[in-house]
């Protein structure tokens, strides 16, 4: 197992080698430059230069690639050209925003999609079934942002002053670091773990034991949470589905209904696990939907994470930061895909990994 | 006629012997978009202890349907339209789920074809085999389940079967499964055990110790077991009666040596007609000719009518659209033909 992980953990390398030349050669492909992206009118041939200069853009791009691999192999992301701080610090800033986003949707596709898929298997042909899949047809092909807007227009506007009320944008109250609430004396740099875990929203004023800021700072999440939510959770509800029906079919199934399991344990119990292991894998791929759905999320509720931060450093041609969190989404994808694999192996006795 | 026979056998416990099993007029059909598919169309079937009652025909006759109807686990879009089912007496088709699942796998259990597709992949088969008991006796002290698992697992041959209990079906030989599934079935001592072409997918060495193995669990239990196969060396092995199926009816039924010795019914004729013989030489084997109507558009009249030599051979026109009863022709043993209308009378 030990050794599987490391072998996993190993061809990644190729991987996030092949990524790091890939979006270092798209940025640079993008037509205009950074510097008159950054600066606009401003941009004058001789500041210009001045800017490439600083920023090593004057360097033939091999050389800036070489020099480039040098600084990544370091730790060393670079310099924003928009913020003029580290790539690190933005990060730190920006991550735990979009972390917490994509959690929080994915348990909320999960929850509400895996028992709907039973239930639509289970009394499949029925009008629960065929109302759920329609849902879910829908759900599918919805726009993400058309969805935001929707949700925020039904929940923000129209429902305003009853109880049913969701603030449409923004991300709640700032909340104290629950390092101080601890009375820790840490040393809690920009870019240091605990400014990281600080910078989450929710869990920040969780562990601070500040349930009001807690609860102001989930209700911003719940409208982002189900725009971005709703596509994992029409095709994890659709492949639940699928999936229990099929097993639903196999012999083992009926054995335990002979052997006198009620239906309940029959469903729950026998079919379950056997039809888990297909959506676990879909679960797995769309966690990197979701990274890249957060960026249309974040954009029309106005939650500064690193969607946000990405679009605009691919509009201000901020070629660290788009090379920067491409590869740290790319890390983190298939660094869950791998936990998927290892999953399996819990899930079906019938894998082995050599 | 035979049917009020068997009515009077079947409730009458005054002559002392009470059918375990006894199934009346049992029909199931499916409800397709294609039509009513009359898989079991009105069976009749009698089971004692410590008696092997083996159902024979070729696939498609409704014997693996007529087994699940009797524990009730027929798939949608099929149900049970017509007939009564009782275990020592107990009519079982009014029986809610709650009741027939109580009654599975303690009173009445089955087995598969295909033993290692029948249990459950992600569970040890030694748990799969545990929650037989946990199920039906729960009053049971744990531990003493997990023995009896084991002792179980022993009882059907298997070798050390501590270590095998906690083996995945898929780290199993086909007839170690069947073994486990067998266990299984006799877990919580049934008085009906259904067997459904439990050997078929097993290779002839592991099928005959399988067929030894019932054969023992019968006469050490006297339980009664309904053996279904389309084998007739099978039959000629473990039967004591024979049901032969054909498009969803019993057209014969009879104890084993009569049904070998004599075989009634032209098709049970052309059965065991095409049985190879070893060391006899022949261009072509034995077949019956033609299809089997559809369940769905069944003729008028016998449904082996379309097939049947006999009839030509004869010059029976009754045949063609007359539906014969099943006559009791000799003692116990019955047949549904028009060949044997005199002698009947």
């Amino acid at each position: 197992m030990t050794g599987y992980i490391l072998r996993r953990l190993i061809l990644a390398i190729p991987v996030i080698i092949g990524i790091l030349f890939f979006t270092f050669a798209l940025t640079r492909l993008l037509p205009s430059d950074p510097c008159r992206q950054q600066l606009q009118e401003h941009a004058t041939e001789a500041v210009c230069r001045e800017f490439n200069r600083r920023h090593g853009l004057d360097q033939p791009i091999p050389e800036q690639f070489r020099r480039y691999l040098g600084d990544i192999a370091r730790g060393d992301f670079g310099d924003s050209f928009e913020y003029g701080y580290s790539v690190s610090r933005l990060m730190v800033e920006r991550f735990p925003r979009t972390l917490e986003l994509t959690v929080y949707a994915m348990l909320f596709a999960i929850i509400v999609g895996v028992p709907l898929g039973i239930i639509s298997a289970y009394y499949h042909h029925s009008a629960i079934d065929v109302g759920t899949m329609v849902g879910a047809n829908l759900g599918v092909s919805m726009p993400v942002f058309w969805l935001g807007l929707m949700l925020a227009y039904v929940f923000g506007v129209l429902l305003k002053d009853t109880i049913f009320w969701l603030p449409p944008g923004g991300s709640g109250v700032d909340t104290r670091p629950f390092y101080e609430v601890w009375g820790l004396s840490v040393e809690a740099s920009e870019t240091s773990i605990w400014t990281f875990i600080a910078h989450m929203d929710t869990l920040n004023p969780l562990l601070g034991g500040n349930l009001a800021g807690f609860w102001d700072n989930f209700r911003h999440m719940i409208l982002p949470m189900a725009a971005l939510g709703t596509i994992p959770l029409s095709i994890i509800a659709r492949m639940s589905r699928s999936s229990l029906l099929e097993v639903l079919g196999q012999n083992y199934v009926r054995t335990a209904r002979a052997k006198g399991v009620r239906e309940r344990g029959v469903v729950f119990k026998h079919a379950f696990r056997n039809a888990m292991l297909p959506v676990v894998t879909i679960i797995g791929l769309s966690f990197g939907s979701l990274l890249s759905g957060a960026v249309l999320t974040e954009t029309v509720f106005g939650l500064s994470g690193v969607g946000d931060a990405l679009f605009s450093a691919i509009t201000g041609r901020d070629y660290t930061v788009v090379q920067a969190f491409t590869i740290v989404i790319a890390i983190i994808f298939v660094f869950v895909n791998l936990v998927v694999d290892i999953l399996y192996v819990f899930l079906d006795p019938r894998i082995r990994l050599e | 006629m035979i049917d009020k026979a068997m009515q009077n056998n079947g409730n009458n416990s005054s002559n002392g012997e009470h059918a375990l099993l006894e199934v009346r007029g049992l029909k199931t059909h499916f409800f397709t978009r294609s039509g009513v598919v009359k898989a079991v169309d009105g069976v009749n079937l009698r089971v004692k202890r410590g008696q092997v009652v083996c159902i024979v025909g070729e696939s498609g006759c409704g014997k693996s349907m007529t087994a699940l109807s009797i524990l009730q686990l027929v798939d949608k879009p099929g149900r049970i339209v017509e007939g009564e089912i009782y275990l020592e007496g107990e009519e079982l088709t009014s029986k809610n789920r709650r009741e027939m699942s109580q009654l599975r796998g303690s009173r009445i259990s089955m087995i598969f074809q295909e033993p290692r597709s029948s249990l459950n992949p992600v569970f040890k088969v030694g748990k799969q085999l545990l929650e037989v008991l946990s199920i039906h006796k729960h009053a049971i002290a744990k531990t003493e389940r997990e023995q009896q698992v084991v002792d179980l697992l022993r009882a059907v041959g298997i070798p050390d079967p501590k270590k095998r209990a906690s083996n995945y079906p898929h780290e199993m030989s086909g007839g170690m499964a069947q073994r486990v599934m067998i266990a299984m079935g006799i877990a919580c001592a049934p008085d009906l055990l259904i067997a459904d072409e439990p050997t078929t997918a097993l290779d002839v060495t592991i099928q005959a110790q399988v067929l030894d193995l019932m054969r023992k669990l019968r006469d050490e239990l006297n339980i009664g077991i309904i053996f279904i196969t389309h084998d007739m060396g099978v039959v000629a092995e473990m039967a004591d009666i024979v049901a032969v199926m054909y498009a969803g009816t019993v057209v014969e039924e009879a104890p084993t040596e009569s049904l070998f010795e004599e075989p009634l019914h032209p098709y049970t004729q052309g059965l065991i007609a095409s049985i190879p013989i070893m060391g006899e030489f022949k261009d072509r084997l034995d077949v019956i000719p033609g299809t089997v109507p559809s369940l769905i558009d069944m003729p008028p009249g016998c449904r082996f009518a379309s097939r049947c030599r006999a009839r030509i051979e004869h010059n029976l026109e009754k045949c063609l659209d007359e539906e014969p009863e099943l006559m009791e022709v000799r003692s116990g043993h019955s047949v549904r033909c028009w060949l044997y209308e005199e002698q009947d009378t």
